[in-house]
């Protein structure tokens, strides 16, 4: 079907035509009143072509309008532009053109993979560096405070590992508090802004001051260096990619609240768990507790990961020990051995014994 | 046998390898520009499908720029970002009573702003759709609207939801009455009480067969909305109805499904195609429109922020 049809903007009723493009003006003749209008080229309000009808807009609104629909349509469209000083707009561009569509999926494609490994994720953890230091803490307190009310705490143990740590004389970015949590579970973990929790259940398995020592200041190492803020921020960032690519606008922000609140189940990516064990052996170094007490812990969580309980310890928030103890292992720093801190042994057995108690 | 005069004035021409061209080019650009292209790419598409619908031999013309749309886009998302703001700030405040109102205000926020969402979608979305170089256009109300809404939210609330058929009757009459299509008119006759029967049984059914009720009790609501849908030219009414089954429906969606699955999204633009197709040409008019002397009423409309916050809100209009 090929027609041309002109509509005056008034009533519908449509008037069957012919057109002839000129260089600067568009004449138009009514097939039922053999009538010619002339539009200019310049004054055309649009001249926009979706597949195969054409639709040019002339004057105040309301606008006269003429439809060509059928194959001449590109062929007017064409006339029109070249003439004309609009913008093309031809929604359909793309027919006929194949190879290109195949060409730009490819590279969607390869674009998609790109953003979703690495692109995005380093977009969303350079975002967390907006986030100001107050607001960091202040998430960090809510969250602790929310999860100390479902969990039970074991209050003289908190005391004496905060002791331990003011015994260290430690002075680190961030306000540290450590809380200890009555459960067989053989875990901790660091939330934004200083809050570190400590289950009952590592430290029963730990020998050495040393070891305790380790864990906090890998711990630490999550808080100073903003471990959590920053996968917080890869990991809502990639479920925004993945709303937008869906289209799910809604989708966005509710990803990004279901996220703070999995917060203490986060599981860091290797490279921040090495991070963390790096920093830690030389945060161990500078406050003068020997580091082979890091791979005495990571043996007890190699132990666990081998253990029945397979469900929520250690390895869950902690990935990959055995390459952790390797990496320890190579560097010659772990082999450094200060003598015995008794103020600090006396701490470890008063909280070995505070955990023991019934 | 009757012999059936009904007309399907309706049809669809979408073509699946367009739209899904469309589609994938849209979203490209969307991923390019962090989605600041979605304005430009929810044009194309509209443009796209209004483009492919004919009633009477010609087609719809959907008239918004992306510049329109981005405005809008904008507007809705300072909006919607107020609320997240003030959700934000509650969480971390440390304080459970302001946690718990930041809840309710973010909740009772989103509840608002429904009524505009869906004032601003007909007001746009009609303004800048044309037949036939006429204008079609939204005479509704604001502030009347979000009366309705209002009074019959609390009665929904106060009844546990019972009243939310007579609510959606009571929206659909207030809007449909003030559509305008040039000098034509529409009107709603549904009752509160058919719909709540409708909803009532298609709940227990469907629970009771597994549900596969569920196709009979869409059946059921698109007729409720379509055939109590009226058209008025020149004081004579013309009436809509659906021909759509329930087995139609059964195929459409399962198909859909599959798809939509085994071409990773990619073939999303084929489903949208067809359940644009079976909608439209399962739409019957009991006699055809004067097409020649409808005229043109409506002014020129500026403003597309409602449009996106429905967008926001998931709510689907046309
Ligand atoms: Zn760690």
């Amino acid at each position: 079907m090929e027609q041309i049809l002109y509509f005056d903007g008034l009533s519908s009723r449509a008037w069957p035509c012919k057109i002839d493009v000129r260089k600067e003006e568009i004449l138009i003749q009514l097939d039922d009143t053999l009538e010619i209008i002339c539009w200019k080229i310049n004054d055309l309000i649009s001249n926009e072509l979706t597949g195969t009808t054409l639709t040019i807009k002339y004057g105040e609104y309301p606008h006269k309008t003429i439809e060509i629909i059928g194959e001449s349509a590109l062929l007017y469209y064409e006339l029109i532009s070249k003439n004309s000083f609009l913008g093309r707009s031809n929604v359909l561009w793309y027919r006929k053109k194949t190879p290109i569509i195949i060409g730009l999926i490819f590279l969607f494609f390869c674009l998609c993979v790109f953003s979703y490994w690495t692109l995005i994720p380093w977009l969303g953890e350079k975002a967390t560096l907006l986030v100001p230091k107050d607001t960091e803490i202040k998430l960090g307190e809510s969250i602790a405070e929310n999860f100390k009310q479902t969990e039970e705490i074991n209050k003289e143990s908190s005391k004496l590992l905060n002791q331990l740590l003011d015994s260290l004389q430690i002075k680190e970015s961030y306000p540290i508090k450590i809380t200890v949590v009555n459960s067989p579970t053989v875990n901790a973990f660091a939330l934004p802004g200083g809050q570190i929790f400590v289950y009952t259940g590592i430290i029963q398995k730990m020998k050495h001051y040393n070891e305790l020592v380790a864990l906090l200041s890998h711990e630490i190492t999550h808080v100073t260096h903003q471990h959590s803020l920053k996968s917080l921020g890869r990991s809502a960032a990639t479920s925004i990619f993945i709303s937008g690519l869906f289209g799910d606008i809604s989708g966005i922000s509710a990803g990004i609240l279901d996220q703070a609140s999995q917060l203490k189940q986060l599981r860091y990516s290797r490279e921040l768990e090495t991070e963390a064990d790096q920093h830690g052996v030389d945060f161990m170094l500078k406050y003068k507790v020997s580091p082979k007490g890091m791979v005495d812990l990571m043996q007890i969580l190699d132990g666990e990961s081998e253990g029945e309980d397979g469900f929520m310890n250690y390895l869950s928030t902690h990935p990959e020990t055995k390459e952790r103890i390797n990496a320890l292992k190579s560097d010659n720093q772990i082999n450094i051995n200060f003598k015995e801190n008794q103020s600090l042994k006396t701490i470890f057995s008063k909280i070995q014994q505070s955990i023991n108690k019934p | 046998m009757e012999y059936n005069t009904w007309k399907k004035s309706l049809k669809f021409h979408g073509n699946h390898g367009d739209l899904v061209g469309l589609r994938i080019l849209n979203n490209i650009l969307k991923i390019i520009t962090l989605g600041f292209y979605y304005p430009w790419a929810k044009v194309k598409e509209l443009k796209y499908m209004y483009n492919e619908t004919e009633y009477m031999n010609s087609r719809f013309v959907f008239h918004g720029t992306g510049k329109e749309v981005f405005k809008g886009f904008i507007k809705a998302l300072l909006i919607i970002g107020v609320l997240y703001a003030f959700l934000l700030f509650s969480y971390t405040s440390n304080n459970p009573t302001l946690v718990y109102v930041g809840i309710i205000v973010f909740n009772l926020g989103f509840f608002a702003l429904i009524p505009l969402a869906l004032h601003g979608t007909l007001k746009y979305r009609l303004s800048r759709t044309s037949w036939r170089g006429i204008h079609f256009g939204y005479r509704g109300n604001l502030k009347e609207i979000y009366g309705i809404y209002l009074k019959n939210i609390l009665l929904t609330i106060l009844t546990f939801g019972i009243y939310s058929s007579w609510m959606r009757v009571a929206l659909n009459k207030y809007t449909r009455s003030n559509i305008r299509f040039g000098s034509i008119q529409f009107t709603f006759v549904g009752k509160g009480v058919d719909l709540f029967l409708i909803n009532l049984k298609g709940i227990i059914f469907s629970i009771l067969t597994i549900g596969i009720y569920s196709f009979w009790f869409y059946k059921n609501r698109i007729m409720f909305e379509v055939n109590n849908t009226k058209i008025i030219q020149d004081g004579k009414e013309i009436n809509i109805r659906s021909t759509l089954t329930a087995g139609g429906i059964f195929k459409l969606l399962i198909v859909n499904y599959l798809i939509v699955v085994f071409t990773f999204g990619i073939g999303t633009g084929i489903a949208i195609n067809r359940i644009a197709r079976v909608l439209f040409q399962n739409i019957e008019f009991e006699e055809d429109i004067n097409a020649d002397s409808i005229l043109q009423t409506e002014e020129e409309y500026k403003d597309a922020s409602g449009d996106d916050i429905a967008g926001m809100l998931d709510i689907s209009i046309i």
